[in-house]
């Protein structure tokens, strides 16, 4: 039943499910936080009553996404923390050729 | 010029007299004797000596003087301001005002921050009466009034320690 477009399609959003899941690891990693990455949703907010990140947290983030994938978030990419799809499309837009 | 002045040093180098034109730190807790191979706002490399009368051996510890971890924490915490102070400077050089003066709402010690965050510090040696400390720091990533910045002490060819300070703007 599976046409060759759906399971590219497949493919594709587990490597994106993959690379999420991944970057979760790394920021509870770093920033040494009480959860594990499955409890971590796709969209929710890193600060707040989200992922409950501080400011200080937050240049930890900038760090770690630096040293981790060589992408350099600025004062004018603060929208790169609403979440982390938000977080990996940004990533994903500076790396991508 | 009046006394209280500072200016950029063109040579990167700061004697204990300009730094205390550039920190509002004073004894016991100003922890930092000079300073050298400044580049504003990037880098710079600097010099605590330890001496016995530090006011700290005397209950740290009565029997056996050892500099506590967290006062290497401090002078590496002080040159770093050390660094941001002479990026102000140069800011002022550009500016054509060529010095900050204590005297003056531009008093250079009024922008000295915070300390926010201690990340991954590890100390590796002892540090006692005799040795001198030679700090060490990098700036690195910033994100609005933070900063991240990357230290060390060493005494001789041995590492005491390092890690990583968030350090805030005032």
């Amino acid at each position: 039943m599976t046409n060759p477009t759906s399971a590219s399609v497949r493919v594709q959003a587990q490597e994106r499910f993959d690379r999420n899941l991944k970057l979760k690891e790394l920021i509870i990693d770093r920033l040494s936080l009480d959860r594990t990455p499955e409890v971590v949703s796709d969209n929710q907010p890193l600060f707040g009553r989200g992922l409950e990140l501080d400011s200080l947290d937050t240049l930890e983030l900038v760090v770690t996404v630096n040293n981790e994938f060589g992408v350099a978030i600025t004062d004018d990419d603060t929208a790169a923390f609403n979440s982390i799809n938000a977080m990996m499309d940004f990533i994903e837009s500076r790396t991508t050729v | 010029m009046s006394a209280a002045a500072v200016r950029l040093s063109s040579d990167g180098r700061y004697d204990s007299d300009a730094i205390k034109r550039m920190l509002p730190h004073r004894w016991p807790m100003l922890m930092i004797d000079r300073a050298y191979d400044v580049e504003p706002g990037k880098f710079g490399r600097g010099i605590k000596c330890v001496t016995v009368n530090e006011p700290f051996f005397a209950g740290h510890y009565p029997d056996q003087s050892i500099m506590p971890g967290v006062m290497i924490i401090e002078a590496m915490a002080q040159l770093v301001a050390v660094v941001y102070v002479a990026e102000a400077l140069q800011s002022a050089d550009a500016e054509q005002f060529g010095e900050l003066d204590a005297d003056t709402a531009r008093d250079p010690r009024a922008g000295v921050g915070y300390l926010g965050a201690v990340r991954q510090m590890k100390f590796s040696r002892l540090v006692v009466p005799g040795d001198q400390l030679v700090l060490e720091a990098r700036m690195g990533s910033r994100l609005g009034g933070l900063r991240s910045v990357n230290v060390s002490a060493s005494v001789g060819s041995e590492r005491a320690a390092a890690g990583t300070l968030t350090v805030s703007e005032r």
